[in-house]
């Protein structure tokens, strides 16, 4: 069977982009090969590891088991994506000092389930954290220190909230 | 691995769905995509033409009596109205596979999980390798191979038993009209055709629960390796409805399983032995016991089935115990 393909309009990190793809590309093939946004890790490629993990309007999606097609116009948001400009946003800040990543390929899919946990829930518990994070394997098994992690980043933007006198959003903890 | 090659059609209406039906006589529904894109990765059983579902508003309608089949598990899962008029089903939601998943996978979805097996869910090199099997390339099936078998391959979706133990009745569309069929009638015992009376062009859009679905109680008990991510390898579901308030005799019963054959199976004969009666230990004891020999488990899965089938016992019985308000 002929491929079939089509121009794709994707809304990208806030970028708006054009890609031609096959109808049975996945999100994952596009940004990576595409859109050379390869923080996107590929891993099992089965939906098992969470290492492709990507928001799609703000919901932490499988990019491995989503079709490209399937997403034209909505809001996608990889990890490349959750830096302020130069700065790194503060769970990122948050995971080097815990030293929560040891060969770092498992990071960018647990950045992205943990950054909706804390929009969903600034104080999570230990447990909370682990259930929350529990579609993403790290294959070096420092899952301790990634959820110290993202406890330490709850924390800092607790205490932030506090010397604000008001609340923000994570990602607004600049 | 790529997906292989395929035309996606995205249709926004039930008609353009029946329209593209018609047009292709070989596709594949696309809900969440979360066990179909697997199994295309693998060269399972790839169709031509894939029909997404994830834009029609009628498979997105409001969670509550009724439960749309494109609702994602995340929403059953955290549905309020759910969790007061049928708690066990968010409850069993939340037992699927991973969190990430289940952003993705719908309820229609997990109903109309593809029957798994050991032969069967692999990559298509190590399927070569081992003559492949009934239900994708071979003529005989490798766990049960006797002439003109039928696939074993087993049902392993979570929420049928769960649903059937409310009474849910499964609406389906189709070029024709709509047409209801309770869901413990819409399975065939059959890994490979695995629905029963399925008209062409067909979709399921709902399912509707019955008036009473509030004031029975129901429990899921399941049998995995991790306590995420795993398919069942063994399933009970017990639902009661009482005479006279939690605890007391119970006036009419449910136990349907999962993951101990090609569909989940409603064992009316178990669940008439609680009807009259308090639930008591050794009741459940005696109702898992019979549980435990009704069931027939195929090595096709992870663990063994002489396991498997052991812990029919004990699922059954911490299933039916659970109902009491005291638990």
């Amino acid at each position: 069977m002929s491929s079939n393909r089509r121009i794709l309009r994707l809304n990208v990190n806030g970028q708006p982009r054009e890609v031609l793809a096959r109808d049975a590309d996945t999100l994952l093939d596009v940004l990576r090969e595409e859109c050379e946004l390869t923080g996107t890790k590929r891993g099992c490629d089965l939906g098992t590891c969470g290492c492709c993990t990507v928001q799609i309007d703000g919901e932490p999606v499988l990019s491995c088991l989503t079709l490209a097609a399937e997403v034209e116009g909505r809001d996608i948001i990889t990890v490349e994506g959750l830096r302020d400009g130069e700065r790194f946003a503060p769970l990122q800040e948050a995971w080097a000092e815990a030293g929560a990543s040891q060969c770092g390929f498992c990071t960018p899919g647990f950045l992205m389930a943990a950054d909706r946990l804390l929009r969903d829930n600034p104080d999570p518990d230990r447990q909370e954290i682990r259930e929350a994070l529990a579609g993403n394997l790290c294959r070096c098994t420092g899952y301790v220190k990634i959820v110290d992690a993202v406890e330490r980043c709850a924390a800092e933007h607790r205490a932030f909230c506090v010397a604000r006198g008001r609340t923000v959003a994570p990602s607004e903890q600049v | 691995m790529r997906v292989p090659d395929l035309q996606l059609h995205r249709p926004t209406s039930l008609d353009e769905v029946f329209a593209a039906t018609q047009r292709h006589g070989e596709y594949d529904l696309l809900g969440g995509g979360t066990d179909l894109l697997c199994n295309y990765k693998w060269r399972l059983n790839v169709r031509p033409q894939v029909i997404s579902l994830r834009h029609l508003p009628e498979l997105r309608e409001e969670l509550g009596g009724a439960l749309a089949a494109g609702r994602t598990l995340y929403e059953v899962e955290h549905c309020s109205i759910l969790q007061e008029l049928c708690p066990e089903v968010p409850r069993a939601a939340s037992k699927i596979a991973t969190p990430l998943i289940r952003r993705s996978a719908t309820l229609g979805g997990n109903l109309h999980l593809d029957t798994r097996c050991w032969h069967f869910n692999q990559t298509a090199e190590w399927r070569m390798a081992h003559d492949s099997c009934l239900k994708a390339e071979a003529d005989q099936c490798r766990v049960q191979p006797v002439p003109g078998d039928v696939c074993v391959a087993t049902y392993s979706g979570d929420l049928a038993p769960v649903l059937m133990g409310y009474g849910a009745i499964a609406v389906v569309a189709g070029p024709e009209g709509e047409r209801s069929v309770a869901l413990k009638d819409y399975f065939a015992l059959d890994g490979i055709r695995r629905f029963a009376d399925r008209r062409s062009g067909e979709l399921m859009v709902r399912l509707d629960l019955p008036q009473d679905a509030s004031e029975w109680t129901v429990r899921y008990e399941k049998l995995r390796l991790r306590a995420t991510f795993d398919f069942p390898e063994g399933g009970v579901a017990v639902a009661v409805r009482w005479t006279d308030g939690p605890g007391s005799e119970v006036a009419a019963a449910r136990i349907a399983t999962t993951a101990y054959d090609s569909i989940p199976r409603l064992h009316e004969d178990l669940a008439a032995r609680l009807v009259g009666r308090c639930i008591e230990e050794e009741l459940a004891e005696e109702l898992g016991a019979s549980l435990r020999d009704q069931v027939r488990p195929m090595k096709n899965t992870s663990m063994s089935p002489a396991y498997r089938k052991k812990m029919a016992r004990v699922l059954c019985k911490r299933a039916i115990l659970a109902c009491l308000p005291s638990s």
